[in-house]
């Protein structure tokens, strides 16, 4: 007998090296919204991250060898299909996410009955904005996935995103390695799986270093933008993968 | 280049191209490592299919065939992926043996037995 939960959301933290950041981000969660459970996934930080959230006595996942952020956060998704959550949110270790915005989220996962729910920056415009290079990517986005499947994703690359049992397992099997979020979309919209957005306000990171570069920033358009389509070509996340 | 060269190679790259999207679809192997096959599956296509440019570049560069300058991108390209693999390889090594110490110091603490 699998153990149950009395809280239905996982809240998934990805940290890497976040030594700076992560006692506001956890400590904001625990005060904003004590009814969810969360667990840190430390992504085999160099810095203090670990012996941060030990002292503070944090939940949490400590990955023997660093995966990157989609290997992160598949193990948290995992976490949250073996301990049998009902729902599953991505929150940024750096404490961009403001984790108030998770109980509408939820709200409009089940009144709207869809299966994901992502927390855009552009719908409302509000709170931070990105830079401009990454502004001119995520439009670039919008537009292929429109191009592709028909639905406006504003914010294709938020990692705000909240999702249900038959997603958490989805993920759990099989998720990206590196920018993981507009090709999981897609493989999601294409599947048939239901999206839909709510406006929320982001925060600027605050402590460390965002560990984007330009040669990155080339290879990622490259990369998710082929694979976005590939995704649409094979059909996604579909029955049986 | 002769037309019949021009067509097999062209026929070659489009059924590599076809079975990399095959293995894709079936989730043999993941996009990722797959990008710079397609590169290099581009690149050739594009020399192949446009002679008279591949032409230019080949005496450019002192290349009397136009054909070998093909070869030559696609061995040049070529080396850049088995160079890459290299690099991959001893990543992972090292992430393999960081690993196995982790877990044998882990099962020493857990067994009580060695």
């Amino acid at each position: 007998m699998k153990d149950r939960q009395a809280s239905p959301v996982l809240i998934i933290i990805p940290a890497y090296n976040e030594s700076g950041n992560i006692i506001k981000t956890v400590t904001t969660i625990q005060k904003e919204t004590p009814e969810f459970d969360y667990v840190v996934i430390n992504d085999c930080s160099t810095d203090q991250t670990k012996a941060i959230c030990q002292a503070q006595g944090f939940n949490f996942i400590d990955l023997p060898i660093n995966l990157g952020i989609g290997g992160a956060v598949q193990t948290g998704y995992r976490y949250a299909a073996e301990k049998n959550y009902a729902y599953a949110v991505q929150v940024d270790g750096d404490g961009q996410h403001d984790p108030r915005f998770i109980r509408a989220m939820l709200e409009q996962l089940e009144s709207a009955q869809v299966d994901m729910v992502i927390g855009s920056r552009f719908i409302d415009k509000q709170g931070f904005q990105s830079s401009f290079a990454r502004r001119v990517g995520i439009v670039f986005f919008e537009h292929l996935i429109r191009l592709l499947t028909g639905k406006t994703i504003t914010d294709p690359t938020s990692g705000l995103r909240l999702v249900n049992r038959r997603v958490i397992e989805m993920f759990a099997r099989h998720y990206p390695n590196d920018y993981p979020e507009p090709e999981t979309t897609v493989a999601l919209l294409t599947a048939g799986y239901q999206v839909a957005e709510l406006p929320v306000v982001m925060n600027e990171r605050e402590a460390g270093v965002s560990s984007i570069t330009l040669t990155k920033s080339v290879y990622y358009m490259f990369k998710v933008s082929l694979a976005i389509l590939l995704t649409k070509l094979t059909g996604g996340y579909k029955d049986g993968y | 280049m002769a037309t019949e060269l021009r067509l097999l190679i062209t026929s070659m790259v489009l059924i590599f191209l076809v079975y990399m999207f095959v293995l894709v679809a079936q989730k043999k192997v993941e996009v990722r490592s797959i990008l710079t096959w397609i590169l290099l599956s581009f690149g050739v296509l594009f020399l192949t299919l446009m002679p008279d440019w591949t032409e230019r570049m080949a005496h450019f560069f002192g290349v009397v065939l136009p054909v070998n300058f093909v070869f030559f991108v696609g061995f040049c390209l070529l080396l850049v992926i088995t160079f890459s693999l290299t690099r991959l390889t001893s990543r992972q090594n090292a992430q393999i043996r960081d690993l196995t110490q982790k877990i044998a110091l882990l099962e020493k603490d857990f067994y009580h037995d060695h």
